[in-house]
């Protein structure tokens, strides 16, 4: 079974390097929203999925990281990666101030949700009135290549970010987040350093948007504050992972190539009507299915295959 | 005498926002519940008032309690379709807490969308008494002292009814001790009710009067629902006169603030209100009686 999985990974790998020399433009970038929309999910579920804390303006990470690699591209005769990288690490040192003033000790989940979702506009407000950050009208950058560059970048970031969800998911790590996420006294009480693993987990789930916003900023070749820290980013993010499955690691994969899909097919039609089901699929799964897709696929196959035990997850 | 002028500016925005907070303070008192989706309740109010006025040339003072009993049902509708199965559901606070607060965002996206599509983005506004008056050198217009009267009164009328009567010392009781307060007998699911309800109507009139002074976009909840919530902060959960003080306080810091940082960050005054005191409570300096 390991080598079967091991294999078809293998196999899905190959594809997504070989699929932009075979398809269109307009394909590419439906892939690109899909990996900005795959990234920021998992790495929103890193921390709110296992641990509980729900950020609700995880954009502000997303737009810090690109305006600090749009400030490398223009103020900096600095390479593409190098500047790429350091502009997600200096977003990951953010979140591990934030972490070190909001987490390290218990903190109710719903102040932590107004506290992110209020940071977020602060951020957006002082950077719109900020001259040497270009104000509302934003920065323009140097426009990317090629749009297989972007690609290549944003499937390398998905596939870093999914790889480091696996490694928290199958080690003492990640069991001890579902601690925090089941009684956080108790996980603190029975040794798990609460503390340590909540910062270090919020400081993973900030580098890869740090390093996706930056992708994206040099894709859209400009970038202003209404775009960087667009509150609707960080809801897509929530209602994706919660749709795909809180707190695993396909869920919000799936979540986010399903509802990137459904913003796709009904954005061009019908405005704002994706909103409505998006809205109504989240009140929905967290009464009908709080695991999400993941489980629902799990509770059908067993079903299918009369299987007793449910897998949870 | 500009300082007067802002002082009650100040004075009628706090008042509101104190009206909003104890509506979000009484639902996360007894529920243990935050009710993200509750400045869209006050939208709703506001365009209840705007198309009542529009429509029916039906004048504010009759919407206000029109809205009020509308938004009334709509919270026990929600309380019954969306907060009953999840508390049901999971035996933990931990695990309510958290199901309704991504539930309630679902709600958010549901109603501001369902708004966006009805309404359209278009600003739109209810010009109703308008006309200034002058008192000793200050001038100011008769709506925003219809809007400083009603949430006061309001305002008065909610804390006398959470002190002095017995519906409301249940309440204090379960805001203070939810299992203890089951336990000697509070039905805990009529109060989730009529603490859901009456938070909703509140909020539909804080809709009402927010609509003769604000332009009434879709979007227009969302700060409100940020300012609320800072006010309950600040206030103490469940503690509805704090609140009312702490509301005061934000209204006119926001106020002045404005007038000498500037127009542009006064967005930003509230969470830089909001931060320290959340960083403070959470570790225990300040507010000791009260678990962040």
């Amino acid at each position: 079974m390991t080598y079967f999985k091991l294999g078809l990974t293998t196999v899905a790998i190959i594809i997504l390097i070989a699929l932009p020399q075979v398809t269109s433009l307009y394909f590419i970038a439906f892939m690109l929203a899909i990996f900005k929309y795959t990234t920021l999910s998992v790495s929103w579920n890193m921390l709110s999925g296992y641990t509980g804390y729900l950020s609700l303006g995880h954009s502000l990470f997303f737009g810090l990281g690109g305006y600090t690699f749009a400030m490398f591209m223009t103020k900096s005769n600095l390479h593409w990666l190098p500047s790429l990288i350091l502009s997600g690490l200096i977003v990951a040192l953010i979140g591990l101030m934030l972490g070190f003033i909001l987490l390290t000790s218990k903190i109710r989940i719903a102040y932590f949700a107004m506290i992110t979702l209020g940071l977020n506009e602060v951020i957006r407000v002082l950077v719109t009135n900020s001259d040497t950050l270009g104000g509302g009208s934003g920065i323009m950058l140097p426009p990317i290549p090629s749009a297989s560059l972007a690609y290549y970048i944003m499937l390398v970031i998905v596939l870093t970010s999914l790889l480091i969800t696996y490694v928290l998911d199958r080690t003492s790590m990640g069991l001890g987040l579902k601690g925090i996420l089941q009684d956080e006294e108790a996980a603190s009480a029975t040794g798990v350093h609460t503390a340590k693993l909540k910062i270090s987990v919020l400081v993973l789930s900030t580098f890869f948007p740090g390093m996706m916003g930056g992708v994206v900023a040099w894709n859209w070749s400009y970038i202003d504050p209404i775009m960087a820290f667009d509150l609707i980013l960080s809801f897509n993010m929530v209602i994706m992972a919660t749709i795909g499955g809180i707190g695993t690691l396909w869920g919000p994969v799936l979540g986010a190539c399903f509802l990137t899909s459904l913003i796709e097919l009904l954005s061009t039609n019908i405005q704002h009507f994706h909103g409505i089901i998006f809205g109504f699929l989240i009140v929905v799964t967290i009464l009908l299915e709080p695991g999400g897709l993941i489980q629902l696929i799990a509770r059908v196959k067993s079903y299918a295959f009369k299987k007793i035990k449910v897998t949870t997850a | 005498m500009i300082f007067i002028q802002l002082l009650i500016i100040g004075i009628m925005w706090g008042l509101l926002y104190a009206l909003i907070g104890n509506g979000l303070n009484i639902i996360y008192g007894v529920m243990g519940i935050l009710n993200i989706a509750h400045g869209d309740l006050l939208m709703i109010g506001a365009y209840l008032s705007f198309w009542m006025f529009h429509l029916w040339g039906i004048n504010p003072f009759w919407a206000l309690p029109l809205s009020m009993v509308l938004l009334f049902l709509v919270g026990i509708i929600i309380q019954f379709l969306i907060v009953n199965p999840i508390t049901k559901a999971n035996p933990s606070r931990v695990a309510v807490e958290n199901a309704t607060l991504i539930a309630f965002f679902g709600v958010l996206f549901l109603l501001e969308n369902l708004a966006l599509l009805w309404f359209s983005a278009d600003y739109r506004s209810v010009s109703y008494l308008t006309n200034s008056i002058s008192l000793f050198n200050v001038s100011i217009s008769l709506n925003k002292i219809v809007v400083m009267a009603v949430s006061l009164l309001l305002n008065i009328l909610l804390i006398l009814w959470i002190s002095k009567t017995w519906t409301g010392k249940a309440i204090r009781a379960i805001t203070q001790d939810r299992e203890k307060g089951i336990l000697i007998g509070i039905n805990q699911q009529y109060l989730g009710y009529l603490t859901f309800g009456i938070g909703s109507a509140l909020c539909g009139a804080a809709g009402v009067l927010a609509s003769l002074l604000f332009v009434i976009t879709p979007t227009m909840g969302f700060p409100f629902l940020i300012k609320a919530f800072t006010v309950v902060i600040i206030g103490g959960m469940g503690n509805i006169f704090g609140v009312f003080v702490a509301g005061l306080v934000l209204g006119v810091s926001e106020a002045i603030g404005g007038y000498f940082i500037g127009e542009a960050y006064k967005e930003a005054i509230d969470y830089i209100i909001l931060l320290p005191i959340i960083y403070l409570t959470a570790k225990g300096y300040i507010f000791k009686g009260r678990s962040a």
